[in-house]
């Protein structure tokens, strides 16, 4: 336990020293702001220049902006990643009482509790909850919390080096705008962009119907990714 | 006779450094998950109906593909020096100037070859194509450049993001005034770029395209000055 409140203490004081950890902590507020001001001025803007209303698409631009708090914070833990795999830092830590495995437990927790508060507030300052009730929301926010490790396994199990971190880390948008099609079409083809978790939490949101089928769905998804990501990631490791 | 032969060979070491680059980019990866992106952009795109389309796609080069410099840069600088290969490389007749037009352009041409997929396979901006392709080149350039410059300074991946998420605001906020003060605020380079994305060539003067042209050719020139002082700083004279 002690050893893990070390690295944990560690970890705080890496957010005094990492911007980048700063500046994706305060991510949340600019989310806020977003949705309290940017998304109306949207909607009236594109309505003045193109005479078009696109206010029915604008709870979809607010569960659009959600999965990006986790996405950062899961991406910004994976370059902290690969920059002490690069250094050398990880194989020292693997050799102490932590070991390897405490040491990947701290820098996925971390960004986990962090995306859980966020995904809560936003859930609630976005208006989101009116599509789910407050079981649901808790649910909802804790499997969208574990996107961040995800991220995180995806840099550790993939990138040999930051280049190819950062090319990978550019793909991730891939996966959100998998989401754009879902809102505006309809029809049984729009499955092939399951392969999308948040795909899946899109529709539990967003499902007349079966919200809770895809919250299951969605956390079964999630388990398989990280659950493959994680064995990658050990056998690359070793 | 001297001096032929020295521009030559000068000419020759750029040709060299950019072909090492670009493949270099290759086997990273960055040409496949931009082929992937792209892809999915045009998918989107040919489902917006026009005018529309039009504007949506000028916003995905200006805030997508048009910027690739500023965010891959920072890996590529960041993975040389921690391999002390920066040293090592402005010992042989490399010039530092090479180096960083090298990877400026070696990058440029990543976001002319994604953008011109996006401009023009759905043909969001075939009729505006000439103008669009020197809009990309001299926005890269630029990006490319303030990449550089911030990545000479940055110790790991995250100061790097931490430095390019401050920059690029800083950069990208002037866009606001467009939609105000129009004319006035071309003299901000991301309006200058905006303004000959935005509108077709038929609808633009002339006087006004080599106007933005002329700006943005500044701004790069202020961009690598800036990049020069920086790599001199932290890098060459460390």
């Amino acid at each position: 336990m002690i050893r893990y409140h070390q690295l944990i203490r560690s970890d705080l004081k890496l957010i005094r020293r990492d911007p980048m950890l700063i500046l994706s902590l305060l991510a949340p507020l600019l989310y806020t702001a977003m949705v309290i001001w940017g998304i109306p001025f949207m909607v009236e803007f594109v309505s003045v220049e193109f005479n078009t209303n696109i206010e029915k698409y604008a709870p979809f631009f607010k569960f659009f902006l959600m999965p990006v708090a986790p996405m950062l914070f899961g991406m910004v833990y994976g370059f902290i990643l690969l920059d002490e795999r690069d250094g050398g830092v990880i194989s020292y830590l693997a050799i102490t009482p932590l070991g390897k495995s405490g040491y990947l437990a701290v820098r996925m927790i971390m960004p986990v509790l962090y995306s859980l508060i966020f995904n809560i507030s936003f859930i609630y300052i976005s208006g989101l909850d009116v599509y789910l009730n407050t079981f649901q929301a808790i649910l909802l926010s804790l499997i969208m919390a574990t996107e961040a490790p995800m991220m995180l396994l995806f840099l550790g199990a993939f990138a040999s080096n930051k280049v190819e971190g950062i090319a990978i880390s550019k793909s991730f948008g891939v996966l959100l705008i998998m989401l754009i099609p879902d809102f505006v079409f309809q029809g049984t083809w729009l499955w092939v962009f399951s392969a999308s978790p948040i795909w899946w939490l899109q529709r539990a949101v967003f499902h007349p119907v079966h919200s809770w089928g895809y919250l299951f769905g969605s956390a079964i998804v999630h388990f398989v990714f990280i659950l493959l990501l994680y064995r990658r990631f050990n056998r690359r490791f070793d | 006779m001297t001096t032929k032969s020295n521009t030559h060979q000068s000419t020759s070491i750029l040709v060299t450094l950019m072909k090492f680059d670009v493949r270099f980019q290759v086997k990273q990866g960055f040409y496949l998950v931009y082929a992937l992106v792209s892809a999915l952009y045009i998918v989107i795109l040919f489902n917006i109906p026009f005018p529309a389309r039009s504007s949506v796609t000028a916003y995905l080069v200006l805030s997508d593909t048009s910027i690739i410099g500023i965010t891959f840069m920072g890996a590529l600088v960041l993975l040389e020096k921690q391999q002390n290969m920066l040293h090592s490389l402005f010992v042989t007749p490399v010039r530092l100037g090479q180096y960083l037009w090298s990877k400026a352009v070696s990058l440029t041409l990543l976001a002319l070859l994604a953008s011109a997929l996006i401009a023009y396979v759905p043909g969001g901006l075939l009729p505006n194509w000439p103008t669009t392709l020197v809009a990309v080149a001299l926005s890269s350039l630029f990006f490319s450049f303030v990449g550089l410059g911030i990545s000479a300074s940055a110790q790991s991946l995250n100061d790097y993001l931490a430095g390019i998420m401050l920059g690029g605001f800083v950069l990208c906020l002037p866009l606001v005034l467009y939609f105000y003060f129009p004319l006035l605020s071309l003299i901000f380079p991301i309006n200058s770029v905006a303004d000959l994305l935005l509108h077709s060539t038929e609808t633009l003067p002339i006087i006004r395209i080599v106007l933005n042209c002329s700006i943005i050719v500044v701004w790069i020139f202020i961009a690598y000055w800036y990049a020069f002082a920086q790599f001199n700083k932290h890098v060459i004279n460390k």
